[in-house]
């Protein structure tokens, strides 16, 4: 299956950089979209399909925290499964995150071996539901 | 924290965040000092939580660019020049600083604030027991580039 995926991110550098994991990933994605930000990844969400969202958490307007909680109201997360990528590595920050409703935590730097997985991982979690 | 405790977490962080997300193995160790002619990019970031504290990076201009060129994957230095370079050494600053926090301490919660370009020398040390701090710098191949965690009270 082809994927579509979301990227949100405020740094450019960033979203080129996991663009570029990406693509060294083995993971078959048709389109990497992107989003600056919690409120451009709604917009974007609203009006395409994703099949992964993949988020920052430090970002301006809305955050990813904010953005995990908005989708998870929507009742968005149970189909578009989210992980969170991360800086941030500690274990109360992960858990806040998945209660929330994030599926996946990736925390920053990653290899793209653990970017496939945690993408397989989260579809096959999404899948079940 | 003991001063070498910090620096050991700070060379792993970074020597894992260059070579998984920038593709450099640094070569060593090296004394933070650059030639008095050389260019200098500073960021800091300063973090709150349960530890609060700032953060420094420090490297030349052509190291920096060199840096966001093997980040962004492209070899025309024209495609990371000027704003590209601050925005790829803020993120790498980001990803060191996060990462080492997690190594010395994964079971409490930090903020990091945004990283951003500080005038040499860089940001005032926050109030800090003298075993509180420390500075590893590592020898790229290309340059130096130093990094600094300084660790005060709770905020």
């Amino acid at each position: 299956m082809s994927l579509r995926l979301l990227i949100v991110d405020d740094s450019r550098a960033m979203r080129s950089m996991i663009r570029r994991v990406i693509s060294l990933s083995g993971l078959d994605v048709s389109e990497c979209l992107e989003a600056g930000d919690g409120v451009e990844a709604l917009e974007m969400v609203a009006r395409e399909w994703v099949d992964v969202i993949l988020a920052d958490i430090n970002m301006p307007r809305m955050n990813g925290e904010e953005l995990v909680r908005r989708l998870s109201e929507m009742g968005i997360t149970t189909s578009v499964p989210v992980i969170v990528v991360s800086t941030d590595g500690t274990s109360l920050r992960r858990a806040r995150l998945m209660k929330l409703g994030a599926k996946g935590y990736l925390v920053k730097p990653f290899a793209p071996e653990m970017l496939r997985d945690e993408v397989e991982r989260v579809l096959g979690v999404a899948n079940a539901n | 924290m003991q001063t070498e405790m910090i620096s050991d977490a700070l060379g792993d962080a970074a020597q894992s965040v260059l070579e998984t997300m920038f593709f450099v193995s640094p070569e060593g160790t090296a004394e933070p000092a650059y030639p008095q002619d050389v260019p200098l990019l500073g960021v800091g970031l300063r973090f709150s939580g349960e530890w609060s504290g700032t953060f420094e990076l420090q490297t030349s201009i052509t190291s920096a660019r060199t840096l966001a060129e093997g980040f962004v994957g492209t070899l025309d230095p024209s495609e990371v020049e000027g704003d590209t370079t601050t925005e790829v050494i803020c993120e790498l600053a980001n990803m060191v600083c996060g990462s080492t926090l997690t190594r010395l301490a994964g079971d409490k919660i930090f903020d990091l604030g945004s990283p951003h370009l500080v005038s040499l020398p860089p940001l005032p040390r926050v109030e800090a027991p003298p075993d509180s701090t420390a500075t590893r710098a590592l020898d790229l191949g290309f340059g130096v580039i130093a990094f600094t965690l300084t660790i005060g009270a709770p905020e």
